[in-house]
């Protein structure tokens, strides 16, 4: 308690009155503005007891020193006499009771209700700066939001809008207070929100999302994510606060790495090359559509995630193909050919295994790639066979060049010579002149020979015109022994057949031939002091037929002439007639039906012609 | 009224060829320009070899009638011109009178003049027929 009073006496009294009243009081007593200054600020009082006239300055002026102070507490004026104007004046300033000395013992029950009142004064006071500043916490943080909220009656108006509202769609306040909500909604959009805002009360304070699109102010939109709630006011009336948020760059971007991922789709979806992505257990992760395709054609698979590549059929993976997979987990880039035959068509594949890496280098699955490459493995094939007719005719050419330098060109020789002897026939003798005329007639008929050997391999060697058919060997070597049946009867010949493959769809004038040419040629070269047998047979192996002609007659030495056997005009007993022309005839022939002719053969033992076709 | 001795080019002469046509055609021409005193023939090559073997064997005082000149077609059966040169070379190391080895032939294929010459460059390459020019020529 701080007590301004010049009289000692009076101080005394205030003391004594507050004291017999049991109010504990710790009293500072000052005289002078100094001294009421200082004990304001060190002395900190519950309360401010002050007489009105004193000499050094009055009560209205420590008034104003103590509101100026801030302090608040009761101020209580005690005085000897003052008017009732003043009074009024003082009590309107603030000053909080009055009690004249005369009446002092009024002043207890003064100081406790104006020690009460402050209390009061100030408890409301600091409730509402407890407000005041909640209040303008909440404003701020809805003002410097960057959501636009905006809060919607129950009828769809518009009823606030916050400040983000302005800075995101570009509305004033004004343009928008008012107006309907769904004005400011994408057309389309708002369709999908409108049942919301229906039936509010069915569903209140319920959270919903929802993503549109807002309108702006220059005329375009924005996707927003928005979340709408409802609550009811004060007033019991529905309201919507809509919290919109500014996706549109979240969203453009999404957009595109949508496009782009269905870029990508559609590049692996639509380019001829079947891809499949595994992990190192060749477990699949993904395929495109031509890898499900071409897997479902070729291998009859269904391909699905999780299936692991190498169960996909129910026959196992070659192994050569798991030793490539095994290679490529290694790390190495592996590529090969393969083919799969279905239903009469045969595909070609260039297949790669592409080891996938991770950061660290190491191998985490594989990207398997096929290529259908049957169009140009069908134009390969083409070219190496066009390339076989190719080098086929060129041989052709060569050997017609080389039957024409040296078999054609021996009778023009001769009657070259035989004409120049004649010519100079003074030089001659009659006999020899005649030999010369026999000669040229001899070497002329040799030229014709040729001439017609020469039409007959060029007839052979040329396109095959007749048409295949199945022939069976049977049949052929019956038609054979019946032709030629007064050369076996004549010189008692006997021929074994023994056919374990019976047939072969081939060209029937050549296959005759060939038959016909060994069979006579074993004939012809029989050991004559013993009986000749020829034993025709055939076998086959791996799609191949083998024919086998073996003899007991005479033989070959073919170490020394091996590889004159077959060719043209090669005669290896002299004493036997014939020009040389049936083997070689024999093997033009066989190759021109896409076989190989070989021979193994012992003087005085015998001979043996395998033939080897493609069934 | 006596002949004049004719003056013959060489002594003998070897063909081999196994046309008798060719044969009879060779060796007229070559009595006709008197290119050799005596003209031995042979139809194969190897009764040819089985001859000069003969003469080797018969020693130095039949020199004379070993070949200064054969003539060798190159198809034959059994045994061809190019074997019988390989074989004949084999054989005479330094035991006959280096005889002049002439491939006569009707063949006009490039390949044989390439081989004739790739077995040895001292032999002589000729297509048939025999002419007065190509004698005159060895």
């Amino acid at each position: 308690m701080l007590h301004l009073e010049d009289f000692p006496s009076d101080a005394e009294l205030v003391e004594n009155t507050l004291k017999k009243n049991g109010l504990p009081v710790n009293i500072r007593w000052v005289d002078n503005e100094a001294d009421f200054r200082k004990a304001l600020v060190s002395f900190a009082p519950d309360a401010i007891i002050s007489d009105h006239q004193l000499p050094s300055f009055t009560s209205v002026e420590a008034f104003q020193i103590f509101k100026a102070s801030g302090l608040r507490i009761p101020f209580i004026l005690v005085t000897a006499t003052i008017s009732e104007e003043f009074a009024v004046t003082m009590m309107r300033e603030g000053v909080d009771d009055y009690v004249l000395k005369d009446r002092i013992q009024r002043l207890p029950n003064a100081l406790v209700n104006a020690l009460q009142k402050v209390k009061a004064e100030r408890d409301r006071e600091l409730y509402y700066n407890k407000m005041i500043s909640s209040g303008k916490r909440f404003q701020a943080l809805v003002e410097n939001i960057s959501e636009a909220i905006m809060v919607v009656s129950s009828r769809g108006q518009i009823t606030y809008t916050c400040p983000a509202v302005k800075r995101i769609m570009g509305f004033d306040h004004d343009e928008m207070h008012g107006r309907q909500f769904s004005n400011f909604i994408y057309a389309t959009d708002y369709a999908g929100m409108a049942r919301f805002f229906d039936a509010p009360a069915a569903r209140p304070y319920v959270f919903h999302e929802h993503t549109f699109r807002v309108i702006c102010s220059d005329g375009g939109y924005l996707w927003v994510e928005g979340t709408i709630s409802s609550f009811e006011s004060e007033a019991g009336e529905h309201s919507f606060v809509v919290n919109c948020h500014d996706i549109t760059r979240r969203r453009e971007s999404a957009l595109q790495l949508q496009e782009s991922e269905a870029k990508l789709k559609t590049v692996l979806n639509n380019t001829e090359v079947s891809y499949v992505l595994t992990d190192v257990h060749l477990n699949i992760i993904s395929f495109n559509h031509i890898a499900a395709k071409s897997y479902e054609r070729e291998l009859h698979a269904v391909i699905s995630e999780g299936k692991n590549l190498t169960t996909l059929t129910p026959t196992s993976m070659p192994r050569e193909t798991l030793s490539k997979f095994r290679h490529a987990l290694k790390g190495e880039l592996v590529s090969y050919e393969t083919s799969f035959d279905n239903d009469g068509q045969k595909n070609w594949y260039q297949v790669k295994l592409l080891p996938v890496h991770d950061d660290h280098k190491e191998v985490r699955g594989l990207l398997v790639s096929s290529e259908n490459i049957t169009t140009r493995k069908l134009h390969e094939i083409e070219r190496d066979k066009m390339t076989a007719d190719i080098l086929r005719h060129n041989k052709n050419l060569e050997q017609f060049s080389y039957i024409v330098s040296h078999n054609l060109r021996a009778p023009v020789a001769n009657i070259m010579g035989l004409a120049m002897l004649a010519g100079n026939s003074a030089m001659l003798s009659k006999a020899d002149f005649d030999k010369c005329i026999n000669g040229l007639q001899q070497a002329a008929r040799r030229l014709d020979e040729v001439i017609l050997d020469l039409d007959q391999i060029l007839q052979v060697r040329g396109a095959i015109k007749e048409k295949k058919q199945l022939i069976h060997f049977d049949a052929l070597v019956d038609d054979i022994k019946a032709s030629i049946s007064s050369l076996i009867e004549k010189d008692n010949i006997h021929i074994d057949t023994h056919f374990e493959v019976n047939e072969l769809f081939t060209v029937k004038s050549y296959l005759y031939s060939i038959f016909l040419n060994l069979i006579t040629n074993s004939i012809k070269y029989r050991n004559p002091e013993i009986a000749a047998i020829i034993s025709v047979s055939s076998q086959k192996h791996n799609n191949n037929i083998f024919l086998s002609f073996k003899d007991n007659g005479l033989g070959i030495d073919l170490q020394a002439h091996g590889d004159k056997l077959f060719g043209l005009y090669k005669k290896f007993h002299m004493d036997k007639e014939g020009k040389g022309m049936g083997l070689y005839m024999v093997k033009t022939q066989v190759e021109m039906l896409g076989g190989q002719i070989s021979v193994t053969s012992e003087v005085n033992k015998g001979t043996e012609f395998i033939l080897q076709f493609e069934d | 009224m006596k002949r004049k001795e004719p003056s013959y080019k060489y002594e003998n002469v070897l063909l081999v060829d196994d046309s008798e046509l060719d044969n009879f055609i060779n060796e007229k021409t070559i009595e006709a320009n008197y290119f050799a005193r005596k003209i031995y023939v042979n139809t194969s090559a190897k009764s040819a070899l089985e001859f000069l073997n003969n003469l080797v064997t018969m020693g130095d005082q039949f020199s004379d009638a070993h070949p200064d000149v054969i003539f060798i077609d190159i198809n034959m059966p059994m045994m061809d011109g190019f074997q019988f040169i390989e074989s004949f070379k084999k054989m005479s190391e330094n035991r006959l009178r280096h005889p002049r080895l002439v491939i006569l032939t009707s063949s006009v294929y490039h390949e044989d003049r390439q081989k004739a010459i790739n077995i040895s460059s001292d032999i002589i390459f000729l297509n048939k027929p025999l002419t007065k020019e190509m004698l005159n020529n060895l």
